[in-house]
Parts: C-alpha cells; structure tokens; sequence
C-alpha cells in the first residue's frame, strides 16, 4: 500500500512559498492582506454602466431611484442603472396603493414589467413596489397598533416591536385570505411573516402579516 | 551574536512597518486604541495618534547602533504594554481587530497576537545584554525602506482606488442623465 504521492516540484514551490508566507504574516502582522489585497478595481470597468438589463430576468427592475423624469424613474444599483417607464395610470405601492408620483429621490424601488427594445422597462401596473421590505419572527405580543416579534433575523433573537400602518391586514399564509378577527386571531409564539415599508434609519412598519 | 542582530533587525523593522501602515491609513487606524474600550475617550484618541509615530522612533532608535539600547527599552515596554492590553482583551471576550498594522490587519486579538507581543518583549530585553554586530547606515536605510513598502504599496493601491471611483461616479452620473434624457421621449414600442 502506498501511503504518500510523490510531490511535483511546483506543488514543493506553493508549500514552501504558502510557510514563507504565513511566517512573515505572523511576525509581520497584516502584511499578507496589504500585499494581496483586493478591491473592487479587480474586474471591473468604468465603462461597465451598461443601459440593457444583463440579469438573468430582463422582466425586473431593482435599485435606487437616482433620477426622475417625466416618463418614469432611473434606477441605480452599484453595478448598473436602468431606465423604467411609468404611465399615469400606473398604480404604485409604498404602504398604500397609488400614483408614480409617491416615488421620490432616494426610493429603493422593485419593479416588474416589460422590456422596452431601448433598454428600458415599461412597468407594470400593481407592480411597482417603493421601499417594501420583508421581515419574519415568532410573535411575543401585539396591540390594536403594534407587534412585537423576536427571532427577526437579525441573529441576536432580540424583541422587536414594530408600529404597524393604519391599513395592515392579516392574512391566511397559504391562500391570502384575510384572518377572522385580525391580528387578535394570532396566538403569541406563532411564526409569523410581514411585509411592509422600510423606513428611514432601518425602521419598517408591517402593512401585511400572515401566519 | 548572529541571532540578536536578525532579532534586533526583526524588532526594527516590525516597528517601523507598524508604524508606517498606521500612517498609511491614518484617519482610520488612529481609533484602533479606543476600540479596545479599556482606556478613557481622550487617552485612546491622543494615543491612537501618537502611537504610529511612537512606533517609528523605537524602530529607528533599534536600528541605529548607537541608540538600540534606549530602542529596546521603549520597544519593551511597548512589548509587555500590547501583550497585557490582548491579554485582557482577550480575557473579556472582546471581539477587536488587533489594529496591528492599521487597516491592513483585521485579524481579531487571539492568543498568536499575545505570543508576538511576548516574543517581541523578550528579544527586546535580551538586546541590551549582547553584543550585536553593528548595522551600517546604508543597511539601516535599506531596512527601513523594506519595511515602509507594504504601506506605500498600500496607499498607492487606495489612490488607484480612489481615481478609479470617482472615474466611475462620473460615467454613472453620465449614464443617468443619458437614461433621464431616454425617458423624456417616446418608447419605442415593446420587444
């Protein structure tokens, strides 16, 4: 039975060259990363803000809104930005349902709809969501105007007590039907999840809750 | 003896490294000290920026002949002075980047941070009772110039980075008024 493989002399190389390496890391702390340190430099272009959608899903829109016009928005991603046409007509969530005319600077928003032969996207209407966010946890109380849910991914399990808007419902998690008698209708340690709107500074207040 | 003089040449030249990636990213290492949450706001700022500057007179001072005396004992009690702060870092459970060597070093104190400080101190004391074969200037100059290196490459690397973001920002400022322009006219029919 063989126990070892013989060792090509570049495989040697890569050793003895991994042990210099990681001797002088420890005598000379941090010199490692500052001789192989990378950054966003590495791959990328400064031409690279290309205006046709790249993605796997051409039918999807996503970023910041950087740009407002008469036609629709610009969103801007770290990566890219791309044109979104809305119509008048079109119906906008954020919180509650309405015009294209909520959107301000600053807006994250999601956006589906259909691919414009100049790049842009022609959103759909319903289907333009501003500063929606989701959030899921097990609940520990809730009041006629607040929630609170522990376990909300953020890792440290901690209580976290949302205000909810003035139009939430509750709803059936597998068919979305409403909930009889609303959030009373939920027992505490039910798991719970929630869509909303993300507010400024990490804040969110649920506009939707199933269980 | 050989030993000392690649130990005292070590000592040096780690200082003077040190030091040099504290200033190569200045603004953001100087509050290294305060995020150990040991010493009061105002000893970990001031301490935070006299530290790197600290460090490149000890190193210098280990390098020239004449001065490694005096060299060893600051480099010694700078020695303990690291292994006793990651001692009780550790002992806390904190978990602080060792700030070593500025930005570059994110690697949280754990017990090889305390080993270093500990083989630091004693190859610090034990200069002062040898007698090490003396350096000559151009070899101290040399030295130094090695261990400034990482940090110029450092910062030569952050500048690039630099030039090449506010390059970037521009083509996309360019690109969203291109794309603002698009949406002022017509569509031209769906794909």
């Amino acid at each position: 039975m063989k126990f070892t493989t013989p060792l090509s002399r570049r495989g040697l190389l890569r050793v003895a060259g991994g042990g210099v390496l990681a001797t002088l890391g420890a005598l000379y702390p941090g010199l490692g990363s500052a001789l192989s340190q990378k950054n966003s430099i590495a791959g990328a272009s400064t031409s690279a803000t290309a205006v046709m959608p790249s993605g796997p899903d051409v039918t999807y829109a996503g970023g910041e809104v950087t740009a407002i016009a008469a036609g629709g928005v610009v969103l801007t991603t770290p990566t890219t930005s791309r044109a979104v046409r809305l119509n008048p007509e079109t119906v906008v969530w954020k919180e509650v349902l309405g015009s294209s005319g909520l959107i301000e600077l600053g807006d994250w928003v999601d956006v589906r709809g259909e691919p414009q032969v100049d790049g842009s996207l022609l959103a759909t209407s319903g289907m333009v969501f501003v500063n929606i966010g989701r959030r899921d946890g097990v609940l520990v109380s809730s009041s006629a105007n607040h929630i609170t849910v522990s376990g909300d991914g953020d890792g440290d399990g901690a209580d976290i007590t949302y205000g909810l808007s003035a139009s939430f419902e509750v709803v059936n998690a597998s068919d979305g039907t409403p909930l009889a008698g609303g959030l009373a209708s939920l027992e505490p340690g039910v798991s719970i999840g929630m869509v909303g709107l993300r507010l400024p500074g990490g804040g969110f207040r649920p506009t939707r809750i199933w269980a | 003896m050989f030993v000392m003089l690649v130990g005292r040449i070590w000592l040096g030249s780690l200082f003077i490294y040190s030091g040099f990636m504290k200033l190569g990213s200045y603004r953001e290492s100087r509050g290294f000290l305060a995020g150990y949450g040991l010493f009061p706001r105002w000893f970990a700022n001031t301490g935070g920026l006299l530290i790197p500057w600290i460090e490149l007179l000890i190193g210098g001072l280990l390098l020239v002949n004449r001065t490694q005396v005096i060299g060893s004992i600051l480099a010694a009690t700078a020695a303990f002075g690291f292994a006793v702060i990651g001692a009780v870092t550790l002992h806390r459970h904190l978990q602080v980047s060792c700030g070593c060597a500025g930005v570059a070093s994110s690697d949280r104190i754990d017990v090889l941070t305390i080993i270093r400080a500990l083989v630091m101190f004693t190859a610090a004391i034990l200069i002062p009772f040898t007698n090490s074969t003396n350096i000559q200037s151009l070899g101290i100059l040399v030295i130094a110039l090695v261990a400034a290196a990482p940090a110029v490459l450092l910062t030569l690397r952050r500048n690039r980075y630099r030039r090449w973001l506010t390059t970037f920002r521009a083509l996309q400022n360019a690109n969203i008024e291109e794309l603002t322009a698009l949406l002022e006219t017509q569509a031209p029919g769906s794909s």
